[in-house]
C-alpha cells in the first residue's frame, strides 16, 4: 500500500469532507449501511463516480511518455512509485469527448493483471450510494457504456468491472 | 509417484540432469580413438549407482529396477572392459532421460516396462530376472557431489539476489540523477564567481559565504565521485554473485538433442565447448527457449535422414556444436550442424508464392533470406516450415533474444549445415544503450545494436527505392530511418548536418537519424504496462534523469518492418524553402569585414560581423552558423585560436571554416590547416570570386 504525503492525504480528507457536506442527504430513513462507495470526479462536462473498490488512489498526472502507433485514448505510458503503467483518457475512450489533454488527475485502478490510469479533469469528493438509488442501466440510452446507472443529481455510476474487462484495453 | 518434498525433487532432478550430462559425454568417449572403455565403465557405473540411489529415496521402484538392471550390465562389461552394445547405451540415454520426465510430472511407468524389458533381453537371459523388489547395498549419499569441492558455498533464493539486483539498479539511476545535480551545482557556483569578480558589490556582500559554498560544493563532488566507485563496485560484485556458468545448461541443450533425434528418428550428436563462459541467472534463463528452438530445428530439419547422408557422403550420425565466447561484456554463442543448410532458393521461391515478395527482388536475395526466416509471417505455418527446412519459431527466437537486448543472425557453413550466432549481454537487468533525442523524445538503444554515430549532410542523401540512403564513410551504401517518425512523432525539418547511429540485427545495417545523442549508460529495462502487449519497435521503458520514460528501441524489430512508399519514416524532410545559409564574418578591420560582408550578402548569404575571435565565440554559442570567414591576426583571440576551440566543441566541430589573411608564409597556412580550417584564403590574391567559390565548396 502506498504511503500517501501528508498534503495528498489533508487534500482527500478535504474533498471527502465536502464531498459528505454536498452529499444528498436521504429523508427517508434507512435501515441497512450504504452498498458501495464511489469517487466522484469530473470528466469533461460529466460528473463521473468509480466506485472504489478497484481505486488504489488519484494522483497527480504525471509526466507522460508517448508510444508509436497507440489509439488516441491511450495518452502513453508513465511510472508511478516505480510501477510501469498506461494512462488512459477516461473520455475519450468512453468517447465523452475531449482529448484528456486537460486532465490533471490520474485514478489508478487495480486490474486483475495489474495497475492502470484514467485520467479525470478533478476530483469533486466521494460519497455513499445505495443500488436502490441509481435509474436503470441502459436509460443513458448508451448500451456501450460500461454503466451501473444514474444517480438522481444525474452522476454517472461507471461499472469499472465492465470497464477493464474491456478487450480494447489490450493493445495487441 | 509418492509425495516428495519440492526442494527434494529439484535436488534429484539436477543431480540426474547432471548425470545424464556427463553420461553422453562418457557415451561420445566410447567412440574415441583413444577410448579407455575401463574408465568409462567405472564413471557410467557410478553415474546409475548414483541415480539408483536417488530413485530409492524418491520412492520411484521401477526407476530403482531398471537402474539396477543397467548397473549389473555395467558390472559384467568392466570385467570384459568391453563398451556397451549400441541398443544398452540407447537403454542408458533413454533411462536418464525418463527419470527427468518422471521427476517433471510424466508418467512414465510404461516407458519403464519396456525400457526394462529392453536391458533384459540384453543380458541375453544370463543373468535370472531379478524379482520386482530389489534389494541392493547401502548406496553413498546421492547428493554427494562428484567433483571436489574447492570453496565453500551457499545456497541463496534466486528472488533474493533479483531482489538485491533491483535494488543496485534503482540506487544506480538514483546516483546518476546525483552527479547530473552536481554538475548544475558547479556551473551556478562558477556562475556566482564569475558575477562576483566583475562586481564588488556583490563580492563584498557574499563575503566569506562565497568561499564556503565553493569549499562545499567541491567536497560534495569529491564524495559524490567516491559515492561513484563505491556504487559501481557494489553492482559489478553483486552480478558476479549472480553470474552461472553457461556449462550448467549442458545436461539441458544434450537432453534436448537426444530427445529431438529420439522423437524423429534421427541420429545427432552434440559437441559442446562452452569454456568458461558465465552469464547472468537471467540471462541464462532466458536463452533456454532460443537455444532449444534451435536444437530442435538443427535435429529436425537441418539434419538430413540418413539415407540422404549417406548418399551425400556423410556420416550418418548428424553433428551439432555449440560453441561460446566472451567479447566484451557480451557473450557470442554459435550453434553450428552439418545438414543441408539453408535452402535459399526454395525459402525465395516460397517467399514469392507467398506474395511477401516480388520477382524484381532475386537480384539481392542474399539480403532477403534472412529478413524472411526471421520473419512472424513466413515462420508460422508448417508447410512453409517444410520448403524452407528451417524456420520452426525463428521470429520468437529472435523476439526472446530481442528482450535480452540480444540477437541473432545465420549463414551457411563453409562446407555444409547452417551457422546461427546469437549474441546477449552477459548481464540484461541494467542493459548498457545509448541515449537519444529524436523531436522531443528520449529513446535509449541498446549497444548489442550499434555500430557507430556518423555526421551525414543532408544534401547528400539521395533515394534508393524509397528510402534515403547515404554512403558511409567507409564507401558502403546505408539506408537511413528517422527515428522521429518510427516513434510516431511530428518530424522537424532536417538541419544541414544530420546525426544519423548505425545500428546493426547482426546482419545488416540501418543509420538511424536522430535530434541529438545525449550519451550512453546503463539503464534499467522495464517491459511494457500489462495492457500494451507489443508496439512495434518498442520492447520496454526505462527511467533516465528525465521526468517522463524514455523508450528501448526494439532494433531488429526496425529491421523487420516491411519497406513501403507511404513511410515517411524512410524518407528525408521535404524543406519547402531552404533558409538562407548563414556566415559568420570575423574580422578585426573595418574595411575587410564589410568588403566580405558585401560579397557575400550580395550571393544571396546571411551575413553576421564579429570584430574579434572572441566575439565571434560568443556568437557561436548563441546563434546557429553554417560557415564562419575569420581572419588570422586579431587581439584577443586569433583565428588560429578560435579555429582550435570550434574543432574542440562537441556542437561545432563539423562547422566549415575559411581563414583569410594577408600572411601568405607556408607556415601560416600550415597552422591555420592544423588547427582544422577546411580553407586558406591570402588576402593578395583576394577576389570576390575566390571567396565565394570557396563558401560554395563547403557549404
Amino acid at each position: 500500500v502506498a504511503v500517501k504525503d501528508d498534503a495528498e492525504q489533508r487534500r482527500a480528507r478535504v474533498l471527502r469532507e465536502r464531498a459528505e457536506k454536498l452529499a444528498r442527504v436521504d429523508v427517508r430513513t434507512r435501515r441497512e449501511e450504504p452498498d458501495f462507495e464511489v469517487a466522484v470526479c469530473r470528466v469533461g462536462d460529466e460528473r463521473l463516480a468509480l466506485p472504489v473498490t478497484r481505486l488504489r488512489e488519484i494522483v497527480p498526472l504525471p509526466p507522460l511518455t508517448l508510444l508509436p502507433g497507440a489509439p488516441t485514448w491511450l495518452l502513453g505510458i508513465a511510472q508511478v512509485r516505480g510501477t510501469l503503467l498506461s494512462v488512459v483518457a477516461l473520455g475519450a475512450l468512453l468517447g465523452l469527448g475531449g482529448s484528456g489533454a486537460n486532465a490533471r488527475y490520474a485514478a489508478l485502478l487495480d486490474a486483475d493483471q495489474g495497475p492502470i490510469a484514467f485520467t479525470v479533469d478533478e476530483v469533486l469528493g466521494y460519497r455513499r450510494l445505495y443500488t436502490t438509488d441509481l435509474a436503470e442501466r441502459g436509460s443513458s440510452g448508451d448500451r456501450q457504456r460500461p454503466l451501473l446507472g444514474v444517480t438522481q443529481d444525474l452522476v454517472v455510476v461507471l461499472d469499472v468491472e465492465a470497464l477493464l474487462a474491456r478487450p480494447e484495453l489490450v493493445i495487441e | 509417484m509418492s509425495e516428495i518434498d519440492a526442494e527434494l525433487r529439484t535436488a534429484i532432478r539436477d543431480e540426474v540432469a547432471a548425470a545424464l550430462d556427463e553420461l553422453l559425454s562418457v557415451l561420445d568417449g566410447f567412440d574415441a580413438p583413444d577410448a579407455r572403455p575401463d574408465e568409462l565403465l567405472r564413471t557410467a557405473f557410478r553415474l546409475f549407482h548414483n541415480v539408483k540411489g536417488a530413485a530409492r529415496i524418491a520412492g520411484l521402484g521401477h526407476v530403482e529396477l531398471a537402474t539396477h538392471l543397467i548397473e549389473d550390465q555395467l558390472a559384467t562389461l568392466r570385467k570384459t572392459r568391453s563398451a556397451p552394445s549400441e541398443s544398452l547405451r540407447r537403454s542408458m540415454r533413454e533411462a536418464l532421460t525418463l527419470v527427468l520426465k518422471e521427476l517433471e510430472g510424466a508418467d512414465t511407468k510404461a516407458s519403464f516396462d519396456a525400457l526394462i524389458d529392453d536391458v533384459m533381453s540384453e543380458a541375453g537371459n544370463v543373468a535370472a530376472p531379478p524379482k520386482p523388489t530389489v534389494t541392493v547395498e547401502p548406496a553413498p549419499a546421492p547428493a554427494a557431489p562428484a567433483r571436489p569441492e574447492l570453496e565453500e558455498t551457499i545456497r541463496v533464493e534466486a528472488r533474493r539476489l533479483d531482489r538485491l539486483m533491483g535494488l543496485s539498479a534503482e540506487y544506480l539511476v538514483q546516483h546518476a540523477r546525483q552527479v547530473e545535480r552536481q554538475a548544475r551545482l558547479r556551473a551556478l557556483v562558477e556562475r556566482v564567481e564569475t558575477a562576483q569578480r566583475k562586481n564588488p558589490a556583490l563580492r563584498q556582500a557574499l563575503g566569506a559565504s562565497l568561499g564556503e559554498l565553493v569549499a562545499l560544493a567541491r567536497e560534495d563532488e569529491r564524495e559524490l565521485r567516491r559515492a561513484s566507485q563505491l556504487s559501481s563496485d557494489f553492482d559489478s560484485a553483486l552480478r558476479q554473485v549472480r553470474l552461472q556458468p553457461l556449462s550448467s545448461a549442458a545436461a539441458f541443450l544434450r537432453r534436448i538433442v537426444v530427445e529431438t533425434a529420439q522423437d524423429v528418428g534421427k541420429e545427432a550428436t552434440l559437441a559442446l565447448d562452452l569454456g568458461d563462459v558465465e552469464l547472468d541467472r537471467q540471462v541464462l534463463d532466458g536463452l533456454r527457449e532460443p537455444l532449444m528452438h534451435l536444437l530442435r530445428n538443427a535435429v529436425d530439419h537441418g539434419i538430413e535422414s540418413a539415407s540422404d547422408r549417406r548418399a551425400a557422403g556423410k556420416p550418418v550420425r548428424g553433428a551439432i556444436s555449440i560453441g561460446a565466447r566472451v567479447a566484451g561484456g557480451m557473450v557470442e554463442i554459435e550453434i553450428r550442424d552439418d545438414g543441408r543448410g539453408i535452402d535459399r532458393k526454395r525459402v525465395l521461391a516460397r517467399a514469392r508464392e507467398l506474395g511477401l515478395i516480388d520477382d524484381e527482388h532475386g537480384e539481392k536475395q542474399r539480403d532477403l533470406v534472412e529478413e524472411l526466416l526471421f520473419s512472424p509471417g513466413f515462420s508460422t505455418t508448417t508447410e512453409v516450415n517444410h520448403v524452407s527446412g528451417r524456420g520452426v519459431g525463428l521470429d520468437v527466437v529472435q523476439r526472446r533474444l530481442s528482450e535480452l537486448g540480444g540477437r541473432i543472425s545465420v549463414s551457411n557453413g563453409a562446407i555444409s549445415g547452417a551457422c546461427f550466432k546469437i549474441v546477449v549481454p552477459a548481464s540484461v537487468l541494467l542493459t548498457r544503450a545509448l541515449a537519444v533525442r529524436a523531436s522531443g523524445g528520449v529513446y535509449v538503444l541498446p549497444v548489442a545494436h550499434l555500430r557507430q554515430t556518423l555526421r551525414v549532410r543532408s544534401d547528400q542523401i539521395s533515394m534508393v527505392e524509397g528510402t534515403g540512403a547515404v554512403t558511409t564513410p567507409n564507401g558502403e551504401p546505408l539506408r537511413l530511418r528517422w527515428l522521429a517518425s518510427v516513434m510516431g512523432r511530428e518530424r522537424k525539418p532536417d538541419p544541414p548536418m544530420l546525426t544519423v547511429v548505425v545500428v546493426t540485427d547482426g546482419s545488416y545495417q540501418q543509420g538511424l537519424v536522430v535530434d541529438e545523442v545525449l550519451g550512453d549508460g546503463s539503464f534499467v529495462s522495464k517491459r511494457l504496462p500489462w495492457n500494451v502487449r507489443r508496439v512495434p519497435g518498442v520492447m520496454g521503458a526505462t527511467q533516465r534523469g528525465e521526468a517522463a520514460l524514455a523508450l528501448v528501441v526494439d532494433i531488429p524489430a526496425l529491421f523487420r518492418s516491411k519497406a513501403d512508399s507511404s513511410d515517411a519514416s524512410r524518407r528525408p524532410h521535404v524543406v519547402a524553402e531552404r533558409a538562407k545559409p548563414r556566415i559568420l564574418v570575423v574580422d578585426d578591420s573595418l574595411t575587410s569585414r564589410t568588403l566580405e560582408r558585401n560579397i557575400l550578402t550580395g550571393a544571396g548569404y546571411e551575413v553576421e560581423i564579429a570584430v574579434d575571435g572572441e566575439a565571434a565565440w560568443a556568437l557561436l554559442d548563441k546563434q546557429r552558423f553554417d560557415l564562419v570567414v575569420s581572419d588570422v591576426q586579431m587581439p584577443l583571440c586569433d583565428g588560429i585560436e578560435l579555429t582550435r576551440r570550434i574543432r574542440r566543441s562537441d556542437r561545432l566541430q563539423n562547422l566549415p571554416l575559411i581563414l583569410v589573411t594577408s600572411l601568405d608564409r607556408p607556415e601560416d597556412v600550415a597552422a591555420g590547416g592544423s588547427a582544422g580550417a577546411n580553407e586558406y584564403i591570402v588576402k593578395g590574391r583576394f577576389d570576390q570570386q575566390a571567396l565565394l567559390d570557396a563558401v560554395s565548396r563547403l557549404l
